[in-house]
C-alpha cells in the first residue's frame, strides 16, 4: 500500500461509495503514475475520436473531478448529471491552484466547490477579465423551482453549495464536449 | 453509470437528480456498449428509492 493510499484510507476508511473509490484511484494514479494517468485519459479520447482535435480533447495534465458540492452535509440535496467538466483556461488554472497538491486540498476543493468559484469569479471581475461560470447560470431558474425560493443572481453560489452536487460521467475536463460522427457504412 | 448510481442510492438526502445533456443515452452507449439496462436501471432506483428524476427540458420523473 503506497503512503498517498494509506492517507486515504486513515481519512475516509472503508465507508467510500464506489463513486469515491474511483475518484481517488485517480486522484492517487495522478500522483503516483503521472504517465499512466495520461494514457488513460487520453484513451477517453481516442474513445470519443477527439485526439487530434484540442477544443474537445480531454486534458490529461488536470486533477479530475468526479463529484462537486458539499455531499457530507445531510439537509435535502439535487444532483446534477453532466458529461464532463468544461474547460476555461482562467478558471480551471484557479481551481487547479486550490485543488492540487494534497487529499486535503482536494477534498475541501470538492466540498466547497460552489464557496469557491464564487470567489474565483469576483477575482476575475475584479481583474477586468472575461470569463465566468455562465454553466451554472442556466441552473438558477430551475433549482429555484425545485426547492420553491427565488434565487437572486448574486447569491445563486450560496444556495448552490446548500443544494447541489455536480456529478461528471467523464471527470477530465476538455474546451468542449463533442465526439466525432462515426464512419458511414455503405448499404 | 453504476458508480453514479451507488453514490446516488447511498445518500439519503438526495431528493432528485438533474440530467444537463440532450445526448446522455447516445454518450453511455458508447462508454459502456455492453449494457442496455440503462433506463431499467433508473426506473428502479426511482421506484425503489423514490427518487425524483429531472431533464433540464421539464421535470420528468422516468
Amino acid at each position: 500500500m503506497t503512503a498517498l493510499e494509506k492517507e486515504i484510507m486513515a481519512k475516509f476508511g472503508n465507508n467510500l461509495t464506489l463513486l469515491e473509490k474511483d475518484m481517488w484511484d485517480d486522484f492517487r494514479l495522478f500522483y503516483e503514475n503521472k504517465e499512466e494517468y495520461k494514457k488513460k485519459v487520453d484513451d477517453m479520447s481516442k474513445l470519443f475520436g477527439v485526439t487530434e482535435n484540442p477544443e474537445f480533447r480531454f486534458k490529461n495534465d488536470y486533477l479530475p473531478t468526479y463529484i462537486v458540492g458539499n455531499y457530507k452535509d445531510k439537509k435535502e440535496k439535487y444532483v446534477v448529471i453532466s458529461l464532463n467538466p468544461g474547460f476555461k483556461e482562467e478558471l480551471s488554472k484557479r481551481e487547479e491552484e486550490i485543488k492540487k497538491g494534497s487529499v486535503d486540498n482536494y477534498h475541501k476543493f470538492i466540498l466547497e466547490f460552489f464557496t469557491l468559484i464564487s470567489k474565483i469569479e469576483s477575482e476575475i471581475k475584479l481583474e477586468n477579465k472575461n470569463s465566468d461560470y455562465s454553466y451554472y447560470n442556466c441552473l438558477r431558474p430551475y433549482l429555484s423551482k425545485l426547492i420553491n425560493e427565488e434565487i437572486p443572481k448574486d447569491k445563486q453560489f450560496d444556495v448552490f453549495f446548500e443544494y447541489l452536487i455536480n456529478i461528471d460521467i467523464i471527470p477530465y475536463p476538455s474546451h468542449e464536449f463533442k465526439k466525432t460522427p462515426k464512419k458511414q457504412t455503405s448499404t | 453509470m453504476k458508480s453514479i448510481w451507488d453514490f446516488i442510492t447511498k445518500n439519503k438526502n438526495i431528493k432528485g437528480v438533474i440530467f444537463n445533456g440532450s445526448k446522455f443515452s447516445e454518450i453511455i452507449k458508447r462508454l459502456y456498449p455492453n449494457i442496455v439496462i440503462e433506463t431499467d436501471t433508473v426506473k428502479g432506483n426511482c421506484k425503489d428509492h423514490k427518487i425524483q428524476l429531472f431533464t433540464l427540458d421539464g421535470i420528468k420523473c422516468i
